[in-house]
């Protein structure tokens, strides 16, 4: 079967790719690379090695670099040199993540195509998350101490779950008993779906006030982070339709709560304290929207990648490959932290 | 979902926050000029309007400005903004034409006939009613003495008004006609509510509805 998914499966990101990124015949939407004509031509998806970098980023990688060319016997040279190549391979696909703006992408709580990258990824995005929840705690501490204990301790909790939901999907796929295994996976989805419905109510209230929107992304990404484990774990068990039915499901709850904010929306409300008709208007404009538009950005980014987490299964449909079988390969992975899924005749 | 309809989605997103941003700052330029124009305009006003009356006198000539720095432009954008939204999809046309008429159905601030000053009012009124009465040697008489008397009235009216300036500079009424001037800026171009609407919300009203029903077309 493996063989399969091999003829279809491209490490990093094909030359041809890349040069239709930049010339503009093609185009990054979520996961996918799109023709100008809208069909899909590419599809991505993080693996295992995208923990090297969410554990310390590109740079972490050079220190073994440095300490494997100080190692002197020949036979070790050799050993050294296989070991060596493997890990430049990993940098260097870290590296292309990197010049690609794809990094920050594979990190985000959407991640990039199905989250099955292995914990340190998705501990590193829980991490980030609990991180931020932490800052909007610390910003509401003026509102009373006992109010704040008690949202500190559901925020806590909310990322508890989570926690919990990672470690049971990633637990299972170690499983030797692949009934057990489905049984874990279909408890994820279904503990999971309690969980993003409490999620929403949490953020369906903050974002009532739009201007509470930078506070409230941490909510999003957790949003988008318990649909993808949901649908990671419904396409492990082999629920192909369900899996489906929750990607439709999240990408038109988060379009309900984001799609129509827009950076006129936080930028005019963010200008009520300057005076209109000066040049002070002017620059306060120029210098909000510059600190506004990552947060847009953010949000049209998450939208992307939350509807097009199941956009490859026509693909592997077309090859008679399974979905587990493909999210199998990109966890065991060990070169590069992206792998590319095409027909073969795109393959370079 | 299909991906077409959230890339047309989001450009619709795009086009929306472009156009209203790109609106207020079309304003705000505007509303710049406008001020700068107003500066010249102060020591026309009387003490009396300084005093009392300095939002009317603000206005009428704050909306004069900004008239002619936005009544052709505004639209031209908002036209402009309509070809874009027809270029995200065709099946955006009608509601291009729809932001088209709401672009030329703006209602814009009444432009009043800028009221004389109290002090000169007098002096034109009487101007007027001399250059209508017929040539006659009284007239010619008349005339003379009433130059005479403008002279005399001018060079009054010149110390008198330069006594103003300096007691309404001192005083802070000219800074109250400057103050009135921003207010009609903030309220009624570039507020976001208000009633008349200002023009900036109906802008943003447009865009807004049309973004919405541009959603909501399959």
């Amino acid at each position: 079967m493996n063989g399969l998914i091999e003829s279809l499966v491209m490490r990093g990101i094909p030359e041809a790719a890349r040069a239709g990124l930049e010339n503009k015949t093609l185009h990054l939407f979520g996961s996918v690379i799109r023709r100008a004509d809208g069909t899909i031509a590419y599809h991505l998806q993080e693996a295992a090695p995208l923990a090297k970098m969410a554990l310390g980023g590109a740079n972490h990688l050079n220190v073994p670099l440095q300490g494997l060319n100080a190692v002197s016997s020949i036979v070790n040279n050799v050993q050294t040199e296989i070991v060596r190549q493997g890990v430049a391979r990993v940098q260097h696909g870290v590296e292309l993540l990197q010049q690609m703006g794809l990094a920050n992408l594979a990190l985000s709580g959407a991640g990039l195509g199905v989250s099955v990258a292995g914990f340190a990824v998705i501990n590193h995005k829980l991490n980030t998350i609990a991180a931020r929840l932490g800052g909007v705690e610390d910003g509401l501490s003026q509102i009373g101490a006992k109010l704040d204990a008690v949202r500190a301790d559901q925020e806590r909790a909310v990322v508890s779950r989570l926690r919990a939901l990672a470690n049971l999907f990633e637990e299972s796929w170690n499983l030797t008993d692949t009934s057990r295994a489905e049984s874990s996976w279909t408890r994820v989805y279904h503990d999971g779906a309690d969980l993003e419905e409490h999620i929403l109510d949490r953020v369906g209230a903050e974002l009532r006030n739009t201007a509470a929107l930078p506070a409230a992304e941490a909510h999003l990404d957790a949003l988008a982070l318990v649909s993808g484990l949901r649908i990671a774990a419904q396409l492990a068990a082999g629920e192909v339709e369900s899996a489906r039915d929750v990607e439709r499901r999240s990408i038109s709850r988060m379009l309900g709560l984001t799609g129509s904010i827009g950076l006129a929306d936080l930028l005019l409300p963010a200008l009520a304290d300057v005076e209109p008709g000066t040049p002070a208007w002017e620059l306060a404009r120029a210098e909000r929207a510059e600190e506004l538009r990552p947060t847009i950005i953010r949000l049209r980014q998450r939208e992307s990648l939350m509807a097009t987490r199941t956009t490859f299964l026509p693909l592997l449909e077309r090859h008679g490959a399974t979905p587990r079988e493909w999210l199998q390969w990109a966890r065991s992975e060990q070169e590069t932290p992206l792998l590319t899924l095409s027909e073969p005749e795109e393959r370079d | 979902m299909k991906l077409d309809l959230l890339a047309r989605q989001q450009a619709l997103g795009e086009w929306r926050d472009r156009t209203i941003v790109e609106s207020a700052r079309l304003l705000n330029h505007a509303a710049a000029s406008s001020l700068a124009a107003f500066e010249d305009e102060v020591p026309e006003a009387s003490m009396i309007t300084s005093a009392w009356d300095p939002a009317s006198f603000a206005a009428v000539r704050v909306d004069r400005a900004m008239l002619r720095h936005v009544r052709a432009k505004l639209p031209t954008l908002l036209t402009r903004a309509a070809q874009e939204l027809t270029a995200i999809s065709a099946v955006y046309a009608r509601l291009a034409e729809g932001v088209q008429e709401a672009a030329d159905g703006l209602v814009w601030p009444d432009l009043q006939v800028i009221p004389a000053t109290a002090e000169a009012a007098p002096l034109k009124a009487s101007t007027f009613a001399t250059s209508a009465s017929p040539p006659s040697r009284i007239g010619r008489f008349t005339r003379t003495l009433f130059a005479a008397g403008k002279m005399a009235a001018d060079t009054a009216a010149h110390l008198s008004e330069t006594a103003n300036r300096s007691f309404r500079e001192r005083s802070g009424l000219d800074d109250r006609l400057r103050s009135a001037a921003r207010t009609r800026i903030a309220e009624a171009w570039m507020g976001h509510s208000g009633e008349p609407r200002p023009i900036l919300a109906q802008v943003t009203a447009i865009i807004d509805e049309a973004a919405e029903l541009a959603r909501s077309t399959v």
